[in-house]
């Protein structure tokens, strides 16, 4: 008799408490869920870290701000016992790590789920990362000169000559400077021209052709030299407009 | 007086043969009724699900569609499985499986009928046969609205994907860049993101009726190819203008 109601006990403490497998199932389904909905957030935090620093983040810690992603705790909170079942998100470059540890990595069918498109718009899974691709224009573009700088747009200042920087909303190409103030450059432009011009060159014509800078300008953007003689890019290269 | 009592007994048994008849019916009737309830549900979650997620629906899983029911609501029993097993008693038997599709076991006529019912303006329900070990037939759900304008937005998605990994591994690698390099870099890239089950075109040149797999695959990639070289021609972006430079001979 005890043993029958020790049984009942035992059940109804199961039904009443415990997660069915069903139950248990669906928490990890949304729990994978919302992981790759942390990436993609990871993803355009990154691509909003470029358009606001004008530079890239070193690591996820620069995001683990009210800016970006909240604090950690905050990011990882909405999965009870995250520790379990995830490894915490680090990146380098574009790639994010693999989220999914042991127990998990051995479903296959939510390895797949993780591994597939079906929550993803930005990110993608790629030789055991989550690879994302940036897609606003300008962070792109950003991107592009940081990568070339090898570091990020530092505030225009003579304490860097020759150094690509950000001054008034206006990005400087290699500027030169008397005293404090920016004399030469071989390119600047407003940030918000970046695609179509007008683009301020120098009017060495020679530079035009042997700096590298200026292949990366876009097809049919508008140039002047600074004694305003009107160019335009086009696939062969700087034309001059007469 | 015997003749009553013959006349009673034979009318109480017919009453009961009716009564119980009628139940039969009516547990039938419930049966096919909740069936074909369930491919409707079903139905209508895979196809939400393909618009939200750019998919066609037969691409749909059974884990997609557990991960979007509600916490805290039985909807495992309601929905995925099979209630009733032949005997009529309450089981665990998956009635879904991981396709998301119906599997039902040749036996379970009444199941068979009601789910064929709803398929037969769709497809030759004819062609549907059981599996040989299993003796289970399985009924697509949902799977014949497919949109070619999502394979467009997929091929779109590979090119620009291919795009990057070319600007990381060319532009901002730090290798030295030499001919051969760009052959074997655009190649791999063009051989990992051609996305061959995505292309719906037709491939076949004029004249000919059909073509090998692999002339098929080596046309494909042709074009992917093609499709990267007409992006980076557009010149919209830094990476993009100094990659078409460096591949536009490629």
């Amino acid at each position: 008799m005890m043993i029958k109601i020790f049984y009942i006990l035992i059940f109804y403490v199961y039904t009443a408490f415990g997660l069915s497998d069903f139950e248990i199932r669906q928490k990890d389904l949304q729990d994978v869920k919302i992981v790759v909905q942390n990436e993609e957030s990871i993803a355009r935090a990154y691509e909003q870290y470029i358009l606001t620093n004008y530079n890239i983040p070193s690591s996820i810690n620069d995001l683990y701000t009210s800016d970006y992603l909240g604090t950690k705790t905050q990011f990882l909170s909405s999965i009870s016992g995250f520790a379990t079942n995830f490894l915490e998100p680090t990146f380098v470059d574009t790639k994010i790590s693999y989220a999914l540890l042991e127990r998990l990595k051995k479903d296959a069918s939510i390895k797949t789920l993780y591994e597939s498109d079906t929550f993803r718009k930005k990110t993608y899974y790629r030789a055991d990362k989550i690879s994302f691709v940036l897609e606003d224009s300008f962070a792109k573009h950003l991107y592009d000169l940081i990568k070339q700088n090898g570091s990020g747009l530092v505030t225009c200042s003579s304490s860097f000559p020759n150094k690509n920087c950000v001054l008034n909303n206006h990005i400087y190409i290699k500027p030169t400077y008397t005293g404090t103030a920016i004399t030469s450059y071989l390119m600047t432009y407003h940030k918000d021209k970046f695609k179509t011009g007008p683009i301020l060159i120098t009017d060495n014509t020679g530079l035009h052709v042997t700096s590298s800078e200026f292949n990366s300008i876009p097809k049919g953007a508008l140039l002047y030299d600074i004694k305003g003689v009107k160019y335009v890019k086009t696939i062969a290269g700087i034309v001059i407009l007469k | 007086m015997l003749g009553n009592i013959w006349l009673s007994s034979v009318l109480i048994v017919s009453a009961i043969f009716l009564t119980s008849s009628l139940y039969k019916a009516y547990t039938d009737l419930r049966e096919v009724k909740q069936i074909q309830e369930q491919y409707e549900i079903i139905s209508e979650i895979k196809t939400l699900m393909a618009i939200q997620y750019n998919k066609n629906p037969k691409d749909v899983t059974i884990d997609e569609i557990i991960v979007h029911l509600p916490n805290g609501v039985n909807w495992e029993k309601v929905l995925l499985l099979d209630r009733k097993n032949k005997d009529g008693y309450l089981s665990n038997n998956g009635l879904v499986n991981n396709s998301a599709d119906f599997v039902i076991n040749e036996e379970e006529k009444l199941k068979l009928l009601a789910v064929k019912v709803k398929l037969k303006n769709l497809i030759d329900i004819t062609n549907i046969t059981p599996d040989a070990t299993t003796n289970k037939y399985t009924l697509p759900i949902g799977e014949f609205e497919n949109n070619r304008v999502l394979n467009d937005m997929e091929i779109e998605k590979s090119i620009n994907k291919a795009i990057y990994i070319l600007s990381v591994d060319i532009l901002y690698s730090g290798v030295t860049i030499t001919s051969s390099f760009l052959d074997t870099k655009l190649q791999n890239i063009i051989d990992e993101f051609t996305p061959s089950s995505k292309m719906y075109q037709d491939f076949k040149n004029t004249g000919e009726i059909t073509i090998s797999e692999a002339e098929l695959l080596k046309r494909k990639k042709d074009y992917f190819k093609s499709k990267i070289k007409e992006k980076l021609a557009l010149n919209e972006t830094a990476t993009e203008t100094r990659l078409y430079l460096l591949l536009k001979d490629k």
